[in-house]
């Protein structure tokens, strides 16, 4: 049978995730070089936290999902490593691996598997231990499978990125000096607020002229333009508003209201037409996820973000991809303050992938932990964001014309 | 009428000057002083003898339909593989239909006239119509040593066939002598070479003039009739005694190309003659000799047509394209003489894997990509599910080769980060003409030679080599043109 | 601008690795003196790769030499950075001449 146009219309039933799950608790180690930890001391340590701020018992998860992304050295591949190491007995895991996205995309199973009616009680687990290579950086290993790997450029991320800096100045006729300076205060903000955090990986607060004198690592991106590699864990156990209310009547509850993916279609990488000034995904993502949360104004209704801000740049052109900023105008929102710990959206209030780390696998479940506990107004006066409502998380994994976004949106009832 | 249809010239971009490498090994062999003059041509990092043959002889077929290419020849002493054939990669560079006959020649340095001749005698014989001939060479001599003074890196290539000929041949003489001046075994990376007096006194000036004298009888033919006489010899007191024993003027030998690029090898008398023909008038008699385990002569005439030919680089296009390499270290590693510490990142494991390269054979050596039939929209790599949003057909492209077509910058960076032997790594996204993008490695270039708008040609270069299996694999660079400056 | 004086050889830290003030020189040309900074970077735990550079950060004309302190007490100079393209390629070239071994020559 063929479907008109106007009954597909009519057939469609699904509605979104929002409010149908509730965080429970969530835990997170603290991010850094962790030579003292084996991959399992770091699933130990956030579990834990997660467990005790959850307040069930171990057998009471019925399922888990696990993200992390490199698996050649790091955890291995599949879910074993998870059962192994808490001792879950024998409950369904799945290892979700999307890029950076990779620990939104656990979140975002476990979420499925309870508003499906599935499970009650589902673990969402992140995890990334890098510190065992020999050398900084990720593997050079194929990402992108072995064509790409034989015939794609010599390149790494950050070059990659830098292009970026370089078409969204011609885009919007920005010159180069005025986005250094957005960028070096981006950079500047993540310092400050990384120096305050004490579960950061560098918590240390940098002048902006030592920041501009940094030499150049990929033209114009420099040294503290860019992220890097980090060790660590964080973790969410997720259940349905009726069971959270049970077991923490009275009390705040974080809510899921939208959790959105954009996958790059090859129209950023071979297609003549993007403008390169920014990421085709994240704006996609982000119209999905704020219609799924019921959001009409983003700039007002936003009260917090943790976004990817593997570089400036990125952060930069994400601020215009997640509609915060009108086109052209994020330097200026940037320079204006708009986006620091004081200002009208915070932005990485925990130091973000530049001081609080990066542990792919981990970052996603990092910064829902982040915005979760701002919701729950569990941090120290001097970090606090005031009165928050809507929190938003964002991860940007692989490189601006190829590309796995995610956009995730929580909040207070 | 058999003969040349056209030619082309290769001369790598960058030119070491023999002082700055006398300047480093001088204190070993002082006696290197007496040829540390001029300067020579030095392969890139990403360039070998299998590149330099492919830019020399896509100069060559500039203009020809590729279609009517029946056979391709490789000549070198420097090939890549001992398996693997050579000429087959220079074939799909070239977008060559795939019947085709290919052939590697090697061996002795008159490997590259033996594969003329094969080709001339394949285009008589009329078992081919039109045959590429390139030859290419990049030996090395040791550290300190003459040869590594005295030797270049360059490519020619030859278009041999009945049409439109340029240059007719007019008949030949061949010697092969196990004459052991220069020799490497099968396992050797570097040239060794018997005592200088003897390869000048009894190789050169002996076998040159012989071979000389066989074609002037076989042919019926004076010395003094030749406009052009192109022989590869550079010991300059050996020309000297040459000419004089020849009984021709100086002015009508070619130049030998020492102070500019330097021995190429299998390819310097094919250089030599590609010069020739540039400044050829029409009835030149023109003469060209091989050397090398052995020689080659053969008789050529220049017809109406050699001033027909729309103009290519050539050898003299390709020296004007010249950058001084001013580090005579970074010759030693580009040419792998020495190990370099590359970091433990870039020992990660990155194999070439065959069966992929076989499947993608036309995308990754001839640049093929596909036209979308329904919307006409062009890409690369080809898609079997077209990239334009608003078409999507599956299976509706045709190939279409795109490596001449050259294209915008559309974005560019400098990466200090990308592991390479030529850091920084310089890549960017190129809006290919008529169609498509992609990201390609730039080479040939300096960071300040780029710009976003700036055109680029595309250059078939070394993508990766993997020295624990000794592997090179080959794909497309983008190169800026020059003289195009945006500023 | 102004141009404050960070001390030599002091680590300035990111998380993806580090760098280094080596030298601090003053070029005469065409009647000005022109302020540079030799810089060292280490690049030893960024996300996507590791290495190093070796960087030239030209500052500026200098117009007035140390003439004021900022808040942290180092000293300040005054500069006029130089932004014309002919000076620029003139004082590249000298300073590559002059530090063959370092890999960019950037102006502020």
């Amino acid at each position: 049978m063929e479907l008109v146009p106007d009954s597909k219309e009519a057939m469609k039933v699904a509605e979104g995730i929002k409010d149908k799950v509730v965080i429970l608790g969530m835990g997170c180690t603290r991010f850094g070089e962790r030579w003292d930890a084996a991959p399992e001391d770091l699933a130990i340590e956030a579990f834990t936290e997660c467990l005790e701020d959850a307040r069930i018992e171990k057998k009471d998860i019925e399922a888990a999902w696990l993200g992390s992304h490199i698996d050649e050295i790091n955890i291995g591949k599949g879910g074993n490593f998870l059962g192994l190491t808490l001792k879950l007995p024998l409950i369904p895991i799945t290892r979700a691996e999307n890029f950076c996205a990779s620990g939104t995309e656990s979140f975002r199973g476990a979420c499925y598997a309870v508003a499906s009616g599935a499970y009650d009680i589902v673990l969402a687990f992140g995890i990334e231990k890098l510190k065992d290579t020999g050398y900084g950086g990720l593997p050079d290993l194929p990402a992108f499978g072995q064509m790409q790997a034989t015939i794609g450029p010599n390149a790494s991320a950050p070059g990659m990125f830098a292009q970026l800096a370089t078409a969204y100045s011609a885009r919007y006729g920005i010159p180069m000096d005025k986005l250094k300076e957005a960028m070096t205060h981006i950079s500047w903000k993540s310092h400050q607020n990384g120096s305050m955090n004490p579960r950061a990986h560098l918590r240390k607060a940098v002048p902006k002229e030592q920041i501009m004198g940094a030499p150049m690592i990929a033209y114009p991106l420099g040294l503290f333009d860019c992220c890097g590699v980090s060790d660590g864990a964080a973790c969410a156990i997720v259940t349905t508003p009726q069971i959270a209310k049970k077991l923490k009547p009275n009390e705040d509850l974080v809510k899921v209201k939208a959790l959105q993916i954009s996958v790059s279609s090859g129209e950023e990488a071979f297609y003549t037409k993007w403008d390169g000034a920014g990421m085709l995904t994240t704006r996609r993502a982000a119209q999905k996820a704020f219609e799924e949360a019921g959001i009409k104004n983003p700039r007002e209704e936003i009260s917090m973000m943790e976004v990817h801000d593997c570089f400036s740049i990125t952060e930069l052109a994400t601020m215009e991809d997640l509609q915060i900023s009108e086109p052209g105008k994020a330097p200026d929102d940037v320079l204006s303050g708009f986006f620091d710990l004081d200002g009208k959206i915070p932005c990485q209030p925990d130091g973000g992938l530049k001081c609080f780390g990066h542990p792919i696998g981990a970052s996603g479940l990092r910064m829902l932990f982040e915005m979760y506990n701002q919701l729950l107004g569990r941090w120290p006066e001097e970090r606090a964001v005031k009165n928050p409502k809507f929190g938003l998380t964002h991860n940007l994994g692989g490189v601006p014309n190829q590309n796995v976004c995610s956009v995730a949106i929580v909040g207070l009832d | 009428m058999v003969g040349i249809r056209s030619y082309g010239g290769y001369v790598p971009r960058y030119r070491l000057n023999r002082m700055a490498i006398f300047a480093q090994m001088g204190w070993l062999n002082p006696a290197n002083l007496m040829n540390a003059q001029g300067e020579k041509a030095v392969a890139n990092f990403d360039e070998d003898s299998v590149t330099m043959a492919v830019a020399a002889a896509r100069d060559c077929v500039r203009g020809f339909d590729r279609g009517e290419i029946d056979g391709v020849s490789f000549a070198s002493t420097t090939a890549p593989f001992k398996e693997r054939l050579c000429a087959n990669i220079v074939s799909g560079a070239l977008a060559t239909d795939e019947n085709v006959r290919t052939a590697d020649f090697g061996g002795g340095l008159k490997a590259g006239t033996t594969a003329l001749l094969a080709a001339i005698d394949a285009v008589s014989s009329g078992s081919s119509r039109n045959v590429v001939v390139a030859a290419a060479d990049s030996r090395l001599g040791k550290m300190g040593s003459p040869q590594e003074l005295m030797f270049g890196d360059g490519a020619a290539s030859l278009l041999v066939g009945s049409e439109d000929v340029i240059a007719e041949f007019k008949g030949s003489y061949s010697t092969g002598l196990d004459f052991v001046d220069h020799i490497r075994g099968a396992n050797s990376v570097f040239d060794r070479e018997w005592e200088e007096r003897w390869i000048r006194d009894v190789g050169f000036e002996q076998f040159i003039p012989e071979a000389i004298d066989g074609l002037c009888k076989k042919c019926g033919v004076e010395i003094g009739e030749f406009n052009r006489i192109v022989y590869p010899c550079y010991f300059g007191g050996a020309r000297k005694k040459i000419n004089k024993k020849l009984g021709v003027n100086p002015e009508v030998v070619t130049d030998n190309l020492q102070a500019t690029v330097g021995d190429t090898g299998a390819a310097h008398p094919l250089s030599m003659f590609v010069k020739a023909l540039e400044d050829a008038n029409p009835g030149d008699k023109i003469l060209l000799v091989s050397y090398g385990s052995g020689c080659d002569a053969l008789y050529f005439e220049a017809t109406e047509n050699i001033k027909k030919l729309p103009a290519r680089a050539g050898v003299s296009g390709s020296l004007a394209r010249r950058a001084e390499l001013d580090n005579y270290s970074k010759y030693l590693v580009w040419r792998r003489m020495v190990p370099v510490e590359m970091g433990l990142r870039a020992e990660e494991q990155k194999w070439i894997r065959w069966s992929l390269v076989w499947r993608a054979h036309r995308t990754m050596l001839g640049m093929w990509g596909s036209r979308c039939k329904a919307c006409g929209t062009q890409q690369f790599p080809p898609q079997r599910v077209c990239v334009n949003p608003e078409c999507g057909a599956i299976d509706k492209s045709e190939p279409v080769v795109l490596s001449d077509n050259g294209g915008d910058i559309f974005s560019f960076t400098a990466d200090m980060l990308a592991a390479s032997i030529n850091p920084p790594a310089i890549y960017g996204a190129v809006n290919i003409n008529g169609g498509g993008r992609f990201v390609f490695d730039f080479t040939d270039c300096t960071t300040e030679q780029l710009a976003v708008g700036k055109p680029v040609e595309f250059s078939f270069r070394v993508k990766q080599y993997d020295a624990e299996k000794d592997i090179t694999n080959y794909f497309w660079k983008a190169v800026p043109v020059p003289g195009e400056n945006v500023e | 601008m102004k141009h404050i004086h960070y001390p030599l050889n002091q680590e300035i830290r990111s998380i993806g690795g580090y760098y280094k003030i080596l030298e601090e020189g003053i070029l005469d040309f065409q009647g000005d003196k022109v302020l540079f900074n030799l810089k060292a970077a280490h690049v030893d735990n960024s996300c996507c790769g590791s290495g190093g550079v070796g960087f030239i950060s030209v500052l500026g004309y200098i117009v007035s030499w140390k003439s004021e302190k900022n808040e942290e007490g180092y000293p300040v100079t005054e500069v006029r950075r130089i932004k014309d393209k002919r000076s620029q390629g003139q004082i590249r070239e000298i300073l590559k001449k002059k530090y063959p071994y370092m890999n960019i020559v950037e102006f502020d």
